[in-house]
């Protein structure tokens, strides 16, 4: 049986993600839903969240979330169009999933874990491989309601036979180009790219690799190893601790928890964060500056994208 | 088996246009790279799986549903192609993402989901950027 998604219930699950961004964040509705206005200072906010300037020009993962979530619904209008079913309910409660495990930013595991509320309940896990183990490891996963894989859903779906060939019709209908996922993207963005362009990604990543080799933050991180040393905790880089355990089995263990403790404890006796997240606001602005006018005219297409996706997905 | 996919620059250049055109959004982190491009790759999505490649979608893969914290215990499946039989970890060079998934497939330069990400959503395959030859997990979501 059919499955039928309700916009009413995606906008109430949305505006729910919303609150919940607010909550994790200290940042108001409208601050979670677009990462508008200036450059905000690294703050460390609750739960280890960081924000640094970079993240004022890029999407929030709500707002991936989102824009994923209407990709979705527009495929799956698209879909039913030609016949077949298609939800997108699971979308709803895994980005919920996804703004606990990674932070609103996406910054939540920049620094390792660096909350002690975070340390003592998952260690270096997940928060969803502990709370829901059987939606992180697939088990219970949606098909998104398609069912058994076919050859004549996946033409539609992509737009293309199996042999690669463009599909023209289906049943006297015109099958969008790029199929029904073809669809949903020109929806979203016209002829251009999903969300914004490189340039974010690359300040960020940048960023982070080079405060890497800062003279400050590699002493920080030195101070911290023989901080974590003085614990009985042998590590060169709090980036190194998370790959010596389970991640995978939902069970904690104390070990991991005793450990994860010790990591946000000696972070903060060498104020390491503090240090680390200084080389990156200092970097980040003067790519900002140096970038200024792309970064305007991107932040501009975020948003008009984000318009649209919010009419999508509250059936506006 | 000789790999001279690392060194080779050409290579490099295509696959850093390819990104200059792809990478899109990007939920700041160590350094995140949207790769998705809308496809499917059927001997992986057969199954309700996704998958990382060796090199191109046609070579050998690891085929996942929920992903894993540490992919140096994982080996690309035996008889599937260039590159069975290697180890994943630091060995994948494309992804894809089954249409059955919520959201989206990701895959981390670091063990624990840490570190610089390549994602892509559903029903997406594509290129690693960050984690090309470099990926250490893999989280499908």
């Amino acid at each position: 049986m059919e499955r039928r998604f309700s916009r009413r219930r995606a906008a109430t699950s949305m505006a729910a993600l919303a609150v919940l961004a607010a909550t994790v964040t200290g940042c108001g509705a409208d601050d979670a839903a677009s990462t508008g206005g200036g450059a905000p200072a690294a703050t460390p906010a609750a739960g280890g969240e960081v924000v640094l300037p970079i993240d004022a020009y890029a999407l929030t993962t709500v707002d991936v979330g989102r824009l994923g979530h209407a990709r979705t619904l527009l495929a799956g209008d698209c879909m039913r169009r030609f016949g077949f079913t298609f939800d997108a309910q699971a979308v709803e409660a895994d980005l919920r999933d996804q703004v606990k495990d990674v932070g609103l930013h996406g910054n939540l595991r920049r620094y390792g874990v660096t909350d002690d509320a975070v340390a003592t309940r998952y260690g270096y896990h997940l928060a969803s491989t502990v709370e829901a183990p059987a939606a992180a490891t697939g088990e219970a996963r949606s098909d998104h309601g398609l069912g058994q894989l076919t050859a004549a859903k996946e033409a539609v779906l992509f737009g293309t036979t199996a042999d690669g060939k463009a599909l023209a019709q289906v049943g006297g209908q015109q099958v969008p180009r790029g199929g029904c996922l073809g669809e949903a993207r020109t929806r979203i963005a016209d002829a251009g790219q999903l969300g914004e362009s490189a340039v974010v990604s690359r300040i960020s990543a940048e960023s982070f690799q080079r405060s890497l080799n800062d003279p400050a933050v590699t002493a920080a991180i030195g101070r911290w190893s023989a901080c974590m040393k003085a614990q009985g905790h042998s590590y060169p880089s709090p980036l190194e601790v998370a790959a010596t355990f389970d991640l995978e089995n939902p069970t904690v263990a104390a070990k991991e928890v005793a450990t994860a403790r010790a990591d946000v404890a000696c972070k903060r006796q060498v104020d390491l964060v503090t240090v680390w997240t200084r080389f990156e606001e200092t970097y980040q602005k003067s790519q900002i500056e140096k970038h200024a006018q792309e970064l305007q005219r991107l932040k501009a297409d975020r948003a008009e994208q984000l318009k649209r996706v919010s009419a999508v997905v509250t059936g506006g | 088996m000789a790999r001279t996919r690392r060194s080779t620059a050409a290579l490099i250049a295509t696959m850093l246009s390819i990104v200059g055109a792809l990478a899109v959004i990007s939920p700041a982190s160590a350094g995140n790279a949207y790769i998705g491009v809308d496809g499917r790759e059927s001997r992986c999505n057969n199954n309700s799986r996704s998958c990382l490649y060796y090199s191109t979608l046609s070579s050998a893969y690891w085929a996942t549903t929920g992903g894993d914290s540490d992919l140096g215990n994982n080996y690309f499946a035996s008889g599937t192609g260039s590159g069975a039989g290697q180890r994943v970890r630091n060995n994948a060079a494309r992804m894809s993402c089954y249409y059955g998934v919520a959201q989206q497939c990701q895959s981390y330069f670091s063990p624990g989901y840490t570190g610089s990400m390549d994602w892509m959503f559903w029903g997406q395959t594509g290129q690693l950027y960050y984690t090309w030859n470099d990926e250490a997990s893999m989280k499908v979501i």
